[in-house]
């Protein structure tokens, strides 16, 4: 039997980071990322914008196989389920399976300079894009998209999934920082690693 | 509570002839209603002295289930009474940063009929969770939760509902609509009403009234009173004063334009000089912040409050909201009947909203009458009765509001350390240790809040029991796992056909004729 701990929180919050570091110092814990799993990323700017003005119904986004996947991990594994998700429990089929909810909270300008700095980085690392303009022309559509979408849906997820969350922990402290903030709200779950 | 005076029946007793009603609030009108609709077979009249500007404009209500029920027996339209004071459905509150910063808990309505193998659901989640197997809150076993996670109402377009068919659900409206609405109940039933001011009481030589004196000199005798008047200079002297366990003296309200979504629950924050609460309406959402005057001005206190509230809106708020602020007096008799004259609503009690009983106990008390309502000679034993279990009644209560006190965690500020030492009176240090070595709430009164509203609050605040209860230890733990496990699936099973709480509103208030396509 396992408890599922959902980590949540905007695009540039860190919780990947927290996902990553909590994996790492913490035996009998597996992860889950939303983002492996959510064909909404794949869609257009201009999807986007015709699902944010139908009311953005988050239950329209199928998280069906994530959602069956955590299932059967919830029930067959004997630790610890962390799900990676900008959803939580504002979606119908995650809400029956999170135990407990985290939000990681952040201004937005925050988040989407954190997102900004990890784009420029990968694309500065990459042998391939560091001669080419491609990377920029994708960043200013990214910040384009922006204005338009993204900064929007940031302040809706921040009030409508952080609301529903159990624990809401600062995302401007370390990495560390917020991981002990998940320990300390769950004590004696997270085993350390020897 | 029904209409159940018999045709066929013979009065022998002499009930009062002429019964006045001193005021003009939610109370006042309710009682006149049911008065005039469940004795009118006694020829009672009723008239209801409703003179002076309401005391309680701009205020807002939430109330528990027990404000359906009566709904229900009074055989009225709900949707009726919503339409006349911008109604909202209410499934429980949300108690923000109040068991520590960054922590919510929730306060679901209906918990206490939650029973897994007749052991309540606290029973069987203490013991789980004591044995460190589970994680889930004991909030997120409830329907109620589930629906308002969802933001749902609790009845569905298509057919019935568990949660509507329950009528576990209660309300939110604007205080003055509800009142107006009781006043056509009370009108339309044979009550009458005189709208004059009073201008003076004329007592009867026993401790109660002979008569009332309007401003414009008509005298109105009566041979039993109920007053709902709030105190004044000339009658504080009667009340027990509770400023020493509830430290929020000043009180700040304004409104903000409806949300995207209508919430189907009540939101509760702590501050570091107060608390706040949210509630929405149709076409509005009302929040008030209660906070103590002494250590925090009204500027800054506007400014606490308008800063939570943006944080959590998906709208702009006006630079400089309307706001109204108020003294707030906290207080309470000890004793409500007393000869011919008995007191309810604010005439009798006024304690903190915190744990929004207020409207529950203002329907206790007037059924309380109604129940136990004298003859002429008004015996003594009818009003001790009375009286006894009155003052239980808003006892027990008082003690769940300074139970919220003592257990918050939001900060280390003086008025945080303040008002645990006030809430922590004899009979609530009591309570928690009888909690903490057993897991037991014992209710004393029917009419009071459930064990199971002090055992969510207990839970939500992360105090768990020593040891779980004696009956529950035995059980199978992985027996309990699937129960557990099966009623989060049927919740969502519950709540799937359930409407959207704005869709269902929207068709309330407009008119399903009405609303604006698309």
């Amino acid at each position: 039997m396992s408890h599922v701990i959902a980590i949540c929180g905007m695009m540039g919050s860190g919780k990947s980071t927290a996902v990553a570091h909590l994996l790492k110092s913490t035996p009998d814990c597996v992860a889950f990322h939303e983002d492996e799993y959510n064909p909404a990323l794949k869609q257009s700017i201009e999807e986007v914008q015709a699902w944010w003005e139908r009311g953005a119904p988050v239950g329209e986004i199928d998280l069906s196989t994530l959602a069956a996947e955590l299932q059967e991990a919830s029930e067959n594994f004997d630790g610890v389920v962390l799900l990676e998700t900008q959803f939580g429990r504002l979606h119908p089929n995650l809400r029956p399976l999170i135990d407990l909810q985290c939000w990681i909270d952040v201004e937005p300008d925050i988040a989407l300079a954190r997102k900004i700095a990890q784009l420029a980085t990968q694309f500065a690392e990459s042998p391939e894009s560091a001669s080419s303009v491609a990377p920029l022309h994708w960043l200013a559509e990214f910040c384009k998209s922006y204005f338009q979408t993204t900064r929007k849906l940031f302040v809706r997820q921040r009030n409508d999934v952080s609301g529903q969350s159990d624990i809401v922990i600062g995302g401007d402290r370390s990495p560390a920082d917020v991981c002990e903030q998940v320990r300390i709200a769950v004590p004696g779950l997270f085993r350390k690693a020897a | 509570m029904t209409n159940s005076i018999n045709e066929q029946w013979t009065p022998t007793v002499r009930f009062p002839k002429r019964v006045i009603i001193l005021g003009n609030d939610t109370v006042a009108w309710m009682t006149a209603a049911l008065l005039t609709q469940n004795f009118d077979a006694l020829n009672i009249r009723t008239t209801v002295c409703s003179g002076g500007a309401p005391h309680f404009a701009g205020e807002t209500f939430t109330s528990s289930s027990a404000l359906t029920g009566l709904f229900r027996n009074m055989g009225v339209d709900e949707h009726d009474v919503m339409k006349a004071c911008q109604g909202t459905y209410r499934l429980g509150t949300q108690f923000s940063d109040w068991a520590a910063e960054g922590r919510d808990f929730w306060q679901p309505l209906g918990y206490e009929h939650i029973n897994i193998d007749r052991h309540s659901l606290f029973d069987i989640w203490s013991t789980e969770r004591i044995a460190g197997r589970l994680l889930r809150p004991l909030h997120s076993y409830s329907p109620h939760w589930t629906a308002c996670l969802a933001g749902k109402a609790p009845h569905s377009f298509s057919g019935t509902s568990a949660i509507g068919d329950s009528g576990q659900y209660g309300f939110h409206g604007d205080a003055c609509g509800l009142a107006d609405w009781f006043r056509a109940q009370a009108l339309l039933a044979g009550a009458e009403e005189m709208a004059g001011d009073i201008d003076r009481v004329f007592p009867n030589g026993r401790g109660g009234i002979a008569q009332v004196k309007l401003q414009s000199g008509q005298p109105v005798p009566g041979d039993f009173f109920i007053d709902c008047r709030p105190p004044t200079k000339i009658t504080e002297h009667e009340f027990i004063d509770l400023s020493d366990r509830f430290l929020c003296d000043r009180s700040v309200t304004f409104s903000s334009p409806s949300q995207r979504q209508v919430q189907p629950f009540t939101r509760v924050t702590a501050h570091d000089c107060g608390w706040s609460n949210t509630t929405p309406l149709a076409g509005e959402v009302r929040h008030r912040y209660a906070f103590s005057g002494s250590l925090q001005s009204d500027e800054n206190a506007l400014r606490c409050l308008r800063d939570s509230v943006s944080s959590r809106s998906d709208q702009p708020l006006d630079a400089e909201p309307a706001a109204v602020f108020a003294d707030v007096r906290h207080y309470c008799r000890a004793a409500a009947w007393k000869d011919n004259v008995v007191h309810l609503g604010r005439s009798s009690y006024r304690l903190e909203p915190l744990a929004s009983t207020d409207m529950h106990l203002d329907l206790a008390g007037v059924e309380l009458l109604l129940e136990l309502f004298p003859d002429r000679s008004v015996g003594r034993a009818t009003r001790s009765e009375f009286n006894a279990r009155m003052t239980a009644i808003v006892k027990e209560n008082q003690s769940l509001v300074q139970l919220h006190h003592t257990l918050t965690n939001h900060s280390d500020t003086p008025y945080r350390r303040a008002a645990v030492v006030a809430a922590s009176t004899a009979d609530v240090v009591e309570m928690q240790a009888v909690y903490n070595t057993t897991g037991m709430i014992r209710v004393r009164n029917p009419e009071s809040p459930a064990a199971a509203q002090y055992h969510g609050l207990m839970a939500g605040c992360s105090r768990l029991p020593r040891r779980p209860t004696l009956a529950t230890t035995g059980m199978d733990p992985g027996r309990t796992q699937q129960v557990l496990r099966d009623i989060v699936k049927q919740n969502e099973a519950i709540v799937k056909d359930l409407s959207l709480h704005e869709e269902l509103l929207d068709w309330i208030h407009t008119g399903p004729f009405q609303q604006k396509v698309g």
